[in-house]
């Protein structure tokens, strides 16, 4: 008579083993519940690993990034530039470096709303400050923690925002945005965001992966505002993302420049749909990443690379020159 | 001062593409009006496809060859915002066949760079344009060559068609062409009257309607002279 077998894992290594009590079916029974147990086990660890270490983005090369001295400290590109024949520019940002710290802000005000440039700069300033603050107190954060204060902070600037509109007898609708913050700590990059944009960041193999998933409403060009936010919505309105692990590189941006710097329209696999695949560029995030290496190795001051990252938004490729949004991009490389 | 601006490769959200390669004669025999014509038929064919509503500058990949002496890559498939195109010279004999089959390879290239980086795409096509016939040390190779073509046609691979100018032999263009796409006459020099009709028909293609309705559909006296010379 065949003896049954069955594959388990003991401590560091597998079987099989030979079951000897063949006539003991509870014991049996035992055995191979446990068994299920650890694959199960096994199972979410190996979903664990794959959150924290995604696969190659198929189809980009890779693009290498050449490191920056590391008492260069954090370097970056940011501008906001308005879109072609746009009178006036709605985006605003900032960008908080203190020591191994690097915060970057964006916000974009609705285009049809009659103050969104005033919302877009009061997020802006108010997240920044609150960011610099938990720096310097050397706040520590865990993803329950993040989540916790991304949304805290988030609330209390629409709450902010809504009382000093309402003290000014103005119209606190009239003041939307979207929002998006990267946090790029010691050990963690970690991104919180309402609205529309891009946000992503380099991974150790190479690779920009997005930190962030757009709102996107059914409409072309629908999305939240920071406006909209209130206790109850906040879980659904203020999305989180966490990533335990130390990165190179980070990148924020408004919808504006986004298909230029993303793979955000592409058909499916089956060539029926058009899908948004959500992807960085690597070949683009990763040139402009190594020409602000190549600047930093030259010593150029922040206000010439500024004018020059202004300039490239305002008209550096075709797509760029045409775009009638608002384009602001950031881009912060660790030393 | 630093000065050196930033510059990048714009990330490419593809629509679903179409390669066309233009496989042109630039023997001696295309001199004068006919290479000025063509000259200005492509410039004009690229300012149609930049323009074009439709949104044709994302879908059509262009890429050009040309035969004479020598068989030269003029452009690799590009869109038509980044193809550079220089007005084309003439130059010695008329090396079609090398011509035609360097086409089928660049088409054959490029969808294989599609499928490696998992885009979906139309068929390509691979036009050919000639005012005479090939070099007598290749007329040998043109029953290989007619075969290749019917390979590729019903096995899907690529659409070839075969536009012959004024001093063509219509019959050499019938011997290597498909029946399902034979080859034309270009009434006169009316370089720009077919590339338009090209663009209108990879257009329609490109919203979903098949070939041979496209080609109805587009159908256009104004080029096209027929089969016969």
């Amino acid at each position: 008579m065949s003896r049954p077998t069955i594959q388990v894992k003991d401590n560091q290594s597998w079987g099989p083993f030979v079951i000897k009590c063949t006539d003991c079916a509870g014991h049996l029974a035992i055995i191979q519940k446990n068994a299920a147990r650890i694959k199960e086990l096994e199972s979410k660890v190996e979903a664990l690993n794959l959150l924290l270490s995604p696969p190659a983005v198929p189809g980009q090369p890779v693009v290498s990034v050449d490191a920056v001295p590391a008492e260069a400290g954090w370097v970056h590109l940011k501008a906001s530039v308005a879109g072609f024949r746009k009178p006036i520019l709605q985006d605003a940002h900032d960008l908080v470096i203190e020591g191994d710290n690097a915060v970057l802000i964006v916000c974009d005000g609705a285009g049809s709303l009659k103050h969104s440039k005033a919302g877009a700069e009061f997020v802006v300033k108010h997240l920044s400050a609150k960011f610099l603050e938990l720096i310097k107190a050397g706040e520590a954060f865990t993803p329950e923690t993040w989540t916790e204060r991304a949304r805290t902070l988030f609330l209390e600037a629409t709450e902010v925002l809504k009382s000093k509109t309402q003290a000014d007898r103005q119209n606190f609708g009239d003041f939307g945005c979207t929002c998006i913050v990267v946090f790029a700590g010691p050990d963690f990059v970690a991104c919180a965001h309402v609205g529309d944009g891009r946000a992503g960041y380099l991974d150790a193999a190479g690779h920009w992966l997005a930190l962030m998933t757009p709102h996107k409403g059914a409409l072309a060009n629908s999305t939240v505002f920071m406006t909209m936010l209130e206790p109850a919505s906040l879980e659904q309105l203020v999305r989180v993302t966490f990533i335990p692990a130390r990165t190179r590189a980070v990148v924020a941006l408004s919808d504006g420049p986004e298909d230029v710097c993303w793979l955000v329209s592409t058909f499916n696999a089956a060539g029926q749909v058009i899908i948004d695949p959500n992807e960085p560029s690597n070949e683009f995030l990763g040139k402009i990443a190594n020409q602000l290496a190549a600047a930093t190795a030259k010593n150029v001051s922040q206000n010439a690379l500024d004018k020059l990252w202004q300039d490239f938004l305002t008209g550096g490729t075709p797509k760029l020159k045409a775009q009638v949004d608002d384009k602001t991009l950031l881009l912060a490389l660790r030393g | 001062m630093y000065e050196k601006p930033f510059e990048a490769e714009e990330a490419q959200n593809y629509s679903q593409k179409c390669c066309v390669a233009l496989v042109l004669d630039t023997s001696s025999s295309m001199a004068d009006k006919s290479i000025d014509q063509l000259n200005f038929g492509i410039q004009s064919f690229l300012k149609e496809i930049r323009a074009d509503a439709a949104n044709l500058g994302q879908i059509l990949e262009l890429g050009i060859i040309t035969f004479d002496t020598a068989v030269t890559r003029v452009s690799e498939p590009k869109l038509a915002e980044s193809l550079n195109f220089k007005p084309l010279t003439v130059n010695g004999t008329t090396m079609m066949v090398d011509g035609v089959r360097e086409g089928i390879k660049m088409v054959g290239q490029r969808k294989e760079w599609y499928k490696s980086t998992g885009q979906p795409y139309f068929r390509p096509w691979v036009i050919m344009i000639t005012d005479g016939d090939p070099d007598s040390d290749q007329q040998g190779e043109l029953p290989k060559l007619s075969a290749e073509i019917r390979q590729g046609m019903d096995g899907e691979d690529f659409w070839f068609m075969a536009i012959g100018v004024a001093g063509a032999k219509m019959s050499t263009l019938e011997l290597i062409s498909h029946e399902k796409m034979e080859p034309r006459k270009l009434s006169g020099l009316k370089f720009s009257e077919f590339f338009r009709w090209l663009s209108s028909t990879i257009a329609d293609v490109a919203k979903g309607q098949n070939v041979s309705d496209a080609m109805k559909k587009n159908s256009d006296d104004a080029w096209d002279g027929g089969f016969k010379i």
